[in-house]
């Protein structure tokens, strides 16, 4: 008898949480940079899966919306807004500019807001620099005032770790939510198939530029999270490499699942250790593990114990296995 | 006839490039009824399926359903309508489960919209609940209650189709527009989407069907009409299309189209 | 006036680099379904190669030209049989993620080789500016358009005259009659790959000149090549070439009478705005998708 897979899952998350609620006290302080700069990703990731995983379109840009959010939050915190106000204008103002681009782009084919996403990053990144008057030019802009939430102050590593991993379990929950909405079942509906999907009334293009919308927030208020960690930006961290890092993040977790960005989020920040080592060899390995798993694991790595099983039951020689949600 | 007719064509015409698709078409469907539309391939059938749910444009003429004219609706407002259709490949949406794909139905029509399902309010789950108590009802109807958890792109293709009527029938369809139902299917799928079509007709539901299956045709409609070369050549009731000359010589060339259809 | 003559003259010059990207993007992805991020990096390739081939080995010009393309040639075969081929059966989104995994360590393998310097390509036909009629041209840019010209006249009779090009425009168009009739689409794919990648090396040797050549020019170039792809149409031959001049001349307008500084950013909003306005392009008349 086959144990019903939800209760894995469950423990594993349960694990999971509990790994996360207990890591900071059990590593080095300043390796707990790392880990938050995880959940940071994790957030921005998952807003990238939520739209391509669904509507099987590519933004190439997220970084820029990143940047955008993390420049507004700076730009507002340093002027005086209170930090819960930035976070949220920050997620605001990337989406509007996801609006800008998402407007004419996803009428049309996929591949359009792609080039456009990526056209856009490269352009902001030209705008990050030379816009000295905002964002301070390449050396970028400092003295970010901390997080503060009424009477808290997050300005220690172990205070921000959980206010970030607090605000991704969050996101990730909406997240969930979102998928079993109408919204969801629409929206993978257009991923499946748009023609039959609109004959049932589904108004593709809206739900897509929603969906655009929702990672183009994520993406700010990530950015957000980002200024307040280090207070200190610069263009250099939002360029077009860092959109195909999150790019990569997301399609490596798998695009098909909401867990998707987290995994692959996590997958990245452990691994970066061992990849910084490798200096600029890094991102060959990033281009060839993209590869590697677009070719073999197409669905990513949520899709491993899946894929793994199939394999298993096929070297005992069963047929294949309906599987019953 | 007129009187009762749901949806209405008035002077449809369409070209593609130099040629004519459709020529002054105009046809009545009747409520509650089943109607066919026979002609032989590349008569224009489903060229005027297309114009009729905006997938296409017509160059001259107004489509009206249930007296509103329809020139001015993109496809997706079709379903709110109620004119819903299905088409001749087989459009599944092959990785969400059975029960899912006929859940679909119920996007725009949700009494709790978009969000319905996000926030888990008492109201929100009563009509979640609702909907997928209606959509088992459909897979039943369709027969296909017992693979309601598999998923849609590993069952057979007839069932697939059959799968797409359930679908449709979520969404609360005033009428049905189907594009060869039968088409690619063995006797066996064959019959089994008739009598469903029989079921439905029954249950009050107008149904436009194309399709290339005389015997399939002549046992369900109620009313026919034949295309070709983009204009109707003939209309009526089943047994006086079967003896219509003009009709028999448009199939001219293909011998015992009568017995061999299907 | 003068002036103005010499700034059509320039963006012409840089558009002819233009359009033969976006040839090899809209090639691609006529005949492959294919859209290629990793074209762009054809064109970063070509102009290594022929820095490599003419300034440090010091070989003579057309022969870094032979090479420059025989190596494009060589590597977009190897590129197409390993991470391309196998996923023609996949969704086309999951080629275009290869694509731009293929991208990544292109760039980054010419990042490692080269260092992130500006590497200066010497002028073809001597820096001497030439004086025609009140109007000063440099004999590099006559040059480049005219190569350009030439690389595209023999494209078309490519296309048009020998049977491997013949063959090539049966899959583009139906790739399921084209191997009933016993050509071999992988094959075909397979040149097809080849081909657009020396076109966009060919790009690169012809560009080189005319600015520095590092190892990130691939990226923004490659846009360029889809911008002008999209604003002819794409999968349209002429569209393709249409599109590279005029963005050329486009660009080279707004650099002199807007701003140098965001002339890129400027581009872009071109880009937003063709497929805003018509995103079929200029040349493409609207071909439906059959149901």
């Amino acid at each position: 008898m086959m144990i019903p897979r939800f209760q894995w899952k469950s423990l594993a998350v349960l694990v999971f949480c509990l790994i996360l609620a207990l890591l900071p006290w059990t590593i080095n302080p300043f390796r707990v940079r790392v880990f938050i700069l995880g959940g940071i990703y994790a957030i921005a990731t998952t807003g990238l899966t939520l739209f391509m995983g669904f509507t099987g379109q590519i933004s190439i840009g997220q970084a820029a919306f990143f940047g955008i959010g993390a420049y507004t939050s700076a730009i507002l915190s340093k002027v005086g807004f209170p930090f819960v106000f930035s976070f949220f204008a920050s997620g605001l103002v990337a989406a509007a500019c996801g609006l800008i681009i998402g407007f004419p782009c996803l009428r049309a084919r996929t591949f359009y807001l792609a080039m456009a996403t990526l056209a856009f990053g490269l352009s902001m990144t030209i705008i990050f620099k030379n816009w000295t008057s905002l964002t301070g030019g390449v050396s970028g802009t400092g003295g970010i005032p901390a997080a503060g939430i009424g009477p808290f102050l997050f300005d220690g590593f172990i205070s921000y770790y959980y206010l970030v991993w607090i605000i991704a379990a969050i996101v990730l929950f909406f997240a969930y939510r979102l998928t079993r909405s109408y919204l969801g079942m629409g929206l993978r509906a257009i991923g499946e198939n748009e023609v039959a999907a609109e004959s049932l009334g589904v108004k593709s293009y809206l739900f897509r530029l929603i969906s655009f919308l929702i990672c183009s927030f994520l993406g700010g208020i990530a950015g957000s999270l980002y200024a307040h960690l280090d207070r200190v930006i610069a263009p250099e961290n939002f360029t077009s490499e860092e959109s195909i890092i999150f790019l990569s993040m997301a399609v490596i977790g798998g695009l098909k699942s909401i867990y998707g960005g987290l995994i692959g989020a996590i997958v990245f920040t452990l691994i970066g250790e061992q990849l910084r080592s490798l200096d600029r060899a890094q991102v060959i390995v990033v281009g060839g593990l993209l590869v590697f798993l677009v070719i073999f694991l197409p669905r990513g790595l949520v899709s491993f114990p899946e894929k793994m099983e199939k394999l298993v039951s096929k070297l005992r020689g069963e047929t294949s296995v309906q599987k019953i949600p | 006839m007129e009187e009762v007719a749901l949806l209405k064509t008035e002077n449809i015409s369409k070209s593609f490039g130099g040629v004519m698709a459709l020529k002054n078409v105009t046809l009545g469907i009747e409520k509650d009824k089943v109607t066919a539309l026979i002609g032989p391939n590349g008569a224009g059938k489903t060229t005027l399926f297309n114009v009729i749910t905006k997938m296409d444009s017509a160059d001259s003429g107004k489509i009206l359903f249930d007296g509103h004219d329809l020139s001015r609706l993109k496809p997706y407002d079709f379903a709110k309508l109620g004119i819903l259709r299905t088409y001749q490949r087989s459009m599944p949406f092959g990785e969400m489960t059975l029960l899912e794909n006929v859940l679909c139905g119920g996007i725009p029509a949700s009494a709790v919209g978009w969000l319905g399902g996000f926030f888990r309010t008492k109201k929100a789950m009563r009509v979640l609940e609702r909907d997928r108590q209606k959509a088992v009802e459909l897979l039943q109807l369709v027969g296909l209650f017992e693979k309601q958890g598999m998923l849609a792109q590993n069952i057979a293709y007839g069932e697939q189709r059959l799968l797409e009527v359930a679908r449709a029938l979520a969404c609360n369809p005033k009428i049905l527009l189907l594009d060869e139902p039968v088409a690619g299917m063995n006797p066996e799928e064959s019959l089994e989407m008739a009598k469903l079509i029989q079921r439905i007709s029954k249950i009050g539901l107008t149904i436009f069907v194309i399709e290339h299956n005389l015997d399939v045709v002549m046992n369900l409609s109620d009313m026919i009409y034949v295309l070709n070369h983009g204009e109707i050549i003939a209309q009526g009731e089943p047994n006086e299309i079967q003896s219509n000359e003009k009709v028999i010589e448009a199939y001219l060339g293909r011998k015992g189209i009568w017995r061999a259809a299907g | 006036m003068e002036t103005v003559i010499q700034q059509i003259i320039f963006g012409l010059t840089v558009g002819a680099t233009y359009a033969l990207v976006a040839l090899g993007f809209s090639m691609q992805f006529r005949a492959m379904n294919l859209l290629n991020f990793a074209h762009g990096e054809s064109f970063m390739m070509g102009a290594f190669i022929g820095l490599f081939s003419h300034v440090f080995l010091k070989l003579p010009l057309l022969l870094s030209w032979g090479i420059t393309m025989a190596a494009c040639g060589l590597i977009g075969i190897i590129i197409e049989r390993i991470a391309i081929r196998p996923l023609y059966k996949a969704p086309p989104l999951n080629l275009f993620i290869c694509s731009i995994g293929i991208a990544m360590i292109l760039r980054q393998i010419s990042n490692i080789l080269t260092g992130a310097v500006s590497y200066k390509f010497p002028a073809t036909l001597g820096e001497a500016p030439v004086h025609l009629g009140g109007i000063t041209i440099v004999p590099e840019q006559l040059w480049v358009i005219g190569m350009a010209l030439l690389l595209m006249f023999a494209f078309e009779q490519f296309l048009k005259k020998t049977r491997t090009g013949k063959a090539m425009r049966a899959v583009a168009q139906d790739p399921y009659t084209a191997s009933l009739m016993g050509i071999s689409v992988l094959r075909m794919k397979s040149i097809v790959y080849a081909v657009s990648t020396m076109l966009g090396g060919a790009a690169g040797i012809l560009y080189a000149p005319l600015a520095y050549v590092t190892f990130d020019m691939g990226l923004w170039n490659g846009i360029k090549g889809f911008i002008c792809a999209i604003v002819g149409g794409i999968g349209s031959i002429p569209g393709a070439i249409l599109g590279g001049f005029l963005l050329g001349l486009i660009e080279q307008f707004n650099s002199s009478y807007i701003t140098s500084l965001y002339k890129d950013v400027i581009s872009f909003f071109i880009l937003i705005i063709v497929i805003a306005v018509r995103p079929k392009g200029l040349l493409i008349r609207s071909k439906r998708e059959k149901v």
